[in-house]
């Protein structure tokens, strides 16, 4: 059986959690990436939501997914509130531009806080049927 | 690589375990806590350390090391600030300024406490905000987070929280000399702002426990501990504002090294020499942090003695619920040591390990100038805790440094699968421990077997001789995030 074409996992790790996320383009993938992210805290609402603009630079893919997905942090956390909608229009070696929708959080999140994304065992790369990145956060 | 034990509790990672050390790494441990740090990759994480410039003496790891992120769990690393040592955001963590605050109080458990416990707990867990997210027990307006910033403690006396003798049993009594809120971001004061006076998730809690064994007579009196005593302990750091200024400076720190020329094993390991802007701004915005963390842990006080007032209708300072010691264990402090006969001034990076001062060091309070610095050791949920004391000792062997606490041994998922919360919260309550969660179903990754035996650990700690075991605590009330 194949594994299917997009998709994420959540990864074991001590002390922490990683998320693998895997996808035919670079965008799919940080996307992906991004619910991984959102699942742990337990903040993923798909829905109706306001949207917020996110554009992020870095010194290479690993460097701008961490970006990108700190940036969706801050937003879900400094806001306290849960995401709704995430898009990526393009992510390059330098750059990522998209959005997240937010929304109002109910009275009680089932998750765990996620304090921050590390830059430990990160890895973006393609290979013959698209993209993978993996990247652990801290909880 | 077979490791050596060059002292009683103390194994040598030589120099070549990993490339490009240029100390080697000695991990504090029992034989059977060694292992479980070898199983665990630790060990490589010792040595990656240890390629750190400017980093004297050797990597160190407390008995509870773990896989961490970069530096392990139980890493301490101290380098010379005056000769090219360089600060590394990610060998403090995250979770700036994270600690522990114990107090006492004058009630004993089984005629006075336990009879109202449940009310107790569930008074405690009402006032104390917890989970993912939510507000603070703190509103501030204006410039207040800068004050929080610079102030620690001192803030919310300002306002008449807490009491004034709290000060002297706080580290740093109660702020951090050298932060700079300047240097802590707005974005970072948006997160955390409206969280202070919160206690998070995770492995943070606050704790009901009863004095169950005391093994230092002398300490135990200085500190008001005895027997069948009821004790509360505190367990956060600092909320959003620590972690957003952390990935801020790694993020910082990660763009320049590759202009200054630094190559280190692993990304989250990214550092700066003391002295560049970025290092220094660093350790002003970190400090500001660690005082966000113990203001926040004052907050949480304010709360627990608040439920006490409630449950037993009299004066917290008629229960005498006074702070034993508030102590960091995720932090970098400048500190003086001799090396080879030489003082230096050294940048101690502390990321799950407790400062632990001997016996009349300058900045113990008086009270516990003749008994060296109280260490709380937190267990892991439902097993015992445990009070130290620093040693003069530990000065020369593991730069004035102890362990934190049980150590993880199990990633969170396999915790889970092994049990279900609701049964772990049935077990728990049943061995007599009750409990105020906010979410019962991801309880059982913070299960006790989940984490290493605590007992082990303090233990190994007093047989390294880096600190001395005081009393024994065990719990009989737990609010978790």
């Amino acid at each position: 059986m194949h594994a299917p074409e997009a998709g994420f996992e959540i990864l074991e790790h001590t002390a922490d959690v990683g998320v693998r996320s895997w996808a035919p383009s670079l965008e799919e993938a940080f996307r992906l990436s991004t619910l991984g992210l959102l699942d742990i805290v337990g903040a993923w609402r798909p829905g109706a939501g306001r949207r917020e603009p996110i554009e992020v630079t870095g010194r290479d893919l690993g460097a701008v997914l961490v970006d990108w997905l700190g940036e969706v942090l801050y937003l879900q956390d400094s806001r306290d509130v849960v995401v709704a909608g995430v898009g990526l229009d393009e992510v390059t070696e330098e750059r990522a531009a998209g959005w997240v929708e937010l929304a109002e959080r109910p009275e009680e999140i089932e998750g765990t806080a996620v304090k921050a994304i590390t830059y430990h065992q990160l890895d973006v790369s393609q290979s013959d049927g698209g993209w993978t990145t993996v990247v652990y956060v801290d909880i | 690589m077979e490791l050596i034990e060059v002292a009683p509790f103390q194994w040598e990672i030589p120099i070549g375990y990993v490339d490009g050390m240029r100390v080697p790494g000695r991990i504090f441990a029992s034989k059977a806590l060694l292992d479980k740090a070898l199983e665990d990759k630790a060990a490589t994480q010792v040595a990656n350390v240890a390629t750190l410039p400017g980093i004297v003496g050797a990597a160190l790891a407390m008995p509870d090391i773990h896989w961490g992120y970069g530096f392990p769990i139980g890493g301490v690393a101290a380098t010379d600030a005056d000769a090219g040592g360089a600060i590394s955001p990610g060998g403090v963590g995250f979770d700036i300024g994270c600690g522990v605050r114990l107090l006492r109080s004058d009630l004993a458990w089984g005629t006075e406490v336990s009879p109202q416990v449940r009310q107790l707990v569930t008074t405690m867990g009402k006032r104390i905000p917890r989970g993912v997210g939510g507000k603070g027990r703190m509103s501030l307006s204006g410039n207040d987070v800068d004050r929080v910033l610079t102030d620690g403690v001192k803030f919310p006396l300002s306002r008449d929280i807490g009491w004034e003798e709290d000060l002297e049993t706080v580290e740093d009594h109660g702020s951090i000399g050298d932060a700079d809120p300047a240097t802590v971001s707005d974005r970072a004061k948006e997160r955390g702002g409206p969280q202070l006076g919160s206690l998070g998730a995770g492995n943070h809690f606050v704790e009901l426990q009863v004095v169950d064994e005391i093994t230092d007579r002398d300490a135990a009196e200085a500190m008001g501990l005895f027997s069948d005593q009821v004790v509360v302990m505190i367990h956060s750091g600092s909320r959003g504002l620590g972690h957003q200024t952390c990935q801020e400076y790694v993020r910082r720190i990660d763009r320049v090294m590759p202009e200054l020329g630094i190559e280190v094993p692993d990304r989250q390991l990214g550092c700066a020499p003391i002295g560049h802007q970025v290092a220094d701004e660093y350790l002003t915005a970190m400090s500001a942090a660690g005082n966000y963390a113990k203001a926040n842990r004052h907050l949480l006080t304010d709360a627990v003695r608040e439920a006490f007032m409630h449950t037993f209708e009299r004066p917290a300072r008629e229960m005498g619920l006074g702070v034993v010691y508030d102590v960091s264990h995720n932090l970098a402090k400048m500190e003086e040591y001799l090396i080879e006969g030489r003082k230096r001034r050294l940048c101690v990076h502390r990321k799950g390990a407790t400062r632990a001062f001997g016996p009349g060091h300058p900045e113990l309070p008086d009270r516990y100038r003749t008994i060296g610095q109280p260490v709380i050791i937190p267990g892991s949920m439902g097993t015992a805790s445990y009070v130290l004391t620093g040693t003069a000792e530990a000065a020369e062997r593991s730069f004035s440094s102890t362990c934190h606490g049980a150590g993880r041994a199990m990633s969170r998922t396999a915790a889970k699968k092994q049990m279900k919360g609701e049964d772990l919260k049935r077990e728990l309550e049943s061995r007599g421990v009750t409990l105020a969660t906010s979410q019962t179903k991801l309880l059982s990754e913070e299960a006790p077997y989940a984490y290493k035996d605590v007992s082990e650990v303090v233990a190994s700690c007093e047989g390294a001789g880096i600190s001395k075991i005081v009393a024994r605590l065990r719990p009989v009330g737990v609010v978790k995030g």
